[in-house]
């Protein structure tokens, strides 16, 4: 069987690319109209919405970006995921009933659109649409980067493509993406993710259970390898130190309520009261995804500490190096596919959402409406999603920096952009559209100047965590200091139930 | 709940982070490289890094959870008939704050001491992280899923949002 380990992976790479290809062309055939392009038709069950909602936050970030950093800060990171309860409270509350209700009431097909319909703005509605076209650019870029690159080390276990170069590996990987965002839309996207959240789910519990086997005396041997070499790496805080961790806790807990790939999925369901049990189905995804997260990274620190594993390049080899080491090679075949699932369930979503602002909102905010917008939406699709892989190839090859400043245009700033505005203006009245533009242009400002200017924060507080609370008192406060605004009757009954 | 009290406690939270940047970090507070492995980053001496900041690192977090549940009572608690859901909902943070406290009493009980005790695996202040804080935490959702009808989308509610709809409609067709 471990002769047979490279081609196993390869083949389970190959098999879930060739379902992904396939939801598209089956998509392609349900998809009539812009509604059905962006919003799934609104159709989409408590299942689906659920799995689709779980595997686009857990991007490839969760996959190998967690997994590196419980390996190199221990257990600082597990902050980001113990948000979870809070992050589905905060969220659900706010933003699952009322969001669906403008959706189905104005027949948007986008978050900017209901952003305008809120606020009556077309400045507004062009704020939030370039915020997430940013975001987009950055994010997209990072997955398709990502993408490629596990790809590329794919192939180097093999005698035909071990040559194979990263700029091959971009046009492959993308090129299945494109298919099926470009022929299905957001239908393709949430059925992929279907698939894709299902083996992510499964293999971070296969994972989590291997990982713990690896150690003769069981985790607990783990545990106090760990502890030896310096028992703050399994104390709460990690090595990054208690304000920083609880920075990331804030940040991540109210940002959740802001991200425009994950939000727009609630206004998809099939009616408002579907949307009881879909937190709970994202919640339990979640959480068996997270067990690979905080799995392979202690066992990966443990092992190299315990001097059975060589110490790794990177941090962000953790997850890779141990699939190839010590999983079974079916599991480590299932697992790579998932690891692919989880990069791409994020990229399809972010490509939808970035096409819906850049053919839909931005015209609709300037003044013009496109005749065929179903073809605009492909068209817009493709754009982007060559866009962000030359910005990802130019990135790599000629300035690191860029993708990691468009990044930042990522959580924090979706975040510390929209919950002010959508979360917390979908509920109150008396929130302005001048309160909304000034939080969301504020938000890209402080995030862009913090990066730009490498500016430092005491303790290690995250900058975004600073943009969200600048941005949340610039609204509340400016909406106070503003005359009441008059709504729209429609809107002002929405808002009443 | 008003916005007001979502204002009072992000006013605090900034001003615990001008705070932050008035006082002198204590040393080694985000680590420091591994001697050995380059990818790697130890916590050092918790005592040391920790021990000066410890109650205002509480204080921190506490005034983060106040926030975090001042903004799920914004969006949960709207209309009438929510009394009893605010009632859950504090006490859940209550408790949460309680677990929270507990969570820093333990980790300062680790300092210094000898090879710790292990639950489940973990010393006492992660498994309180992990298989305690974590799954309270679950209590804010659970109200979601378990009082949707009562508290969140009642029938009626339901009912005039389908007229709602229905009345939209008709305008948009005249």
């Amino acid at each position: 069987m471990e002769a047979l380990r490279q081609p196993i992976i390869l083949g389970s790479v190959g098999v879930y690319l060739l379902i992904c290809l396939g939801v598209g062309i089956w998509a392609l055939r349900r998809t009539h109209s812009t509604s059905d392009f962006f919003m799934a038709g609104r159709e989409l069950g408590v299942l689906i919405t659920g799995i689709a909602i779980f595997s686009s936050t857990m991007s490839g970030f969760g996959f190998v970006g967690g997994p590196g950093l419980v390996y190199a800060l221990g257990m600082a990171s597990v902050w980001i995921v113990i948000t979870t309860g809070l992050t589905s409270g905060i969220s659900d509350f706010m933003l699952g009933k009322r969001l669906r209700m403008f959706a189905e009431l104005f027949d948007t097909v986008s978050l900017p659109d209901a952003v305008a319909a809120r606020y009556g703005r077309e400045s507004t509605r062009f704020l939030a649409a370039l915020a997430i076209l940013l975001g987009v650019m950055g994010y997209l870029a990072t997955q398709m980067l990502a993408m490629a690159k596990v790809l590329q080390s794919l192939l180097a276990g093999t005698d035909r493509f071990a040559e194979i170069s990263l700029v091959t590996c971009v046009v492959v990987s993308c090129s299945v993406l494109l298919f099926y965002c470009v022929t299905g839309g957001i239908l393709a996207s949430v059925y992929t993710d279907l698939v894709q959240g299902i083996v992510m789910a499964i293999a971070g519990v296969l994972v989590f259970l291997t990982a713990i086997s690896v150690f003769e005396g069981g985790p607990s041997e783990a545990i106090m390898t760990l502890w030896r070499d310096d028992p703050e790496s399994v104390g709460p805080w990690g090595t990054l130190g208690m304000i920083g961790c609880l920075s990331w806790y804030f940040m991540f807990a109210v940002g959740a309520a802001g991200q425009p790939h994950v939000v727009t999925k609630v206004m998809m369901t099939k009616s408002v009261r579907s949307y009881r049990f879909i937190p709970a189905v994202a919640i339990g995804g979640y959480l068996m995804t997270a067990l690979l997260w905080v799995g392979i990274g202690l066992a990966m620190r443990a092992l190299v500490i315990g001097g059975q594993q060589p110490e790794l390049v990177s941090p962000d080899a953790a997850a890779p190096v141990f699939l190839q080491a010590y999983a079974h090679p079916i599991l480590a075949g299932v697992v790579f596919a998932g690891l692919f699932a989880a990069i791409m369930s994020t990229a399809d979503a972010f490509l939808n959402i970035g096409a819906a602002a850049l053919v839909h909102d931005i015209p609709r905010a300037l003044g013009r409406k496109p005749s065929n917008e179903l073809t605009w939406a492909r068209i817009g699709t493709v754009v982007i999603a060559v866009a962000a892989a030359l910005f990802a190839l130019y990135s790599h090859y000629q300035n690191d920096r860029l993708v990691a400043l468009l990044g930042v245009f990522g959580w924090g700033t979706f975040g510390a952009a929209l919950v002010p505005a959508v979360g917390i203006g979908f509920n109150w009245k008396r929130a302005t559209p001048l309160a909304a533009n000034v939080a969301i242009a504020s938000s890209l400002i402080v995030n862009l100047a913090i990066e730009v200017l490498d500016i430092p924060l005491p303790f290690g507080i995250h900058g975004g965590s600073v943009a969200l609370l600048l941005s949340l008192t610039l609204f509340i406060g400016i909406s106070y200091a503003s005359k009441r605004p008059k709504l729209d009757p429609a809107v002002e009954a929405v808002m009443d139930l | 709940m008003r916005p007001v009290w979502i204002l009072c406690s992000v006013l605090v939270l900034g001003a615990f982070v001008v705070g932050l940047a008035l006082i002198d970090e204590p040393p080694g507070l985000h680590g420091r490289s591994h001697p050995e492995f380059k990818t790697l980053r130890q916590g050092g001496d918790a005592a040391l890094r920790h021990g000066p900041i410890l109650w205002l690192g509480w204080a921190f977090g506490c005034a983060i959870i106040l926030c975090l549940s001042t903004l799920v009572q914004f969006g949960a608690l709207r209309g009438r008939g929510r009394e009893s859901l605010g009632w859950w909902l504090r006490l859940a943070t209550l408790l949460y704050l309680g677990i929270w406290t507990w969570l820093i009493f333990a980790y300062r009980a680790s300092f210094g001491s000898g090879p710790p005790e292990l639950y489940l695996t973990l010393p006492a202040p992660s498994a309180i992280m992990i298989f305690i804080f974590w799954p309270v935490s679950m209590l804010f959702a659970a109200c979601f899923a378990l009082g949707f009808r009562r508290w969140v989308l009642t029938e009626e509610e339901e009912a005039r949002f389908e007229q709602l709809v229905l009345e939209n409609r008709e305008r948009g067709e005249d």
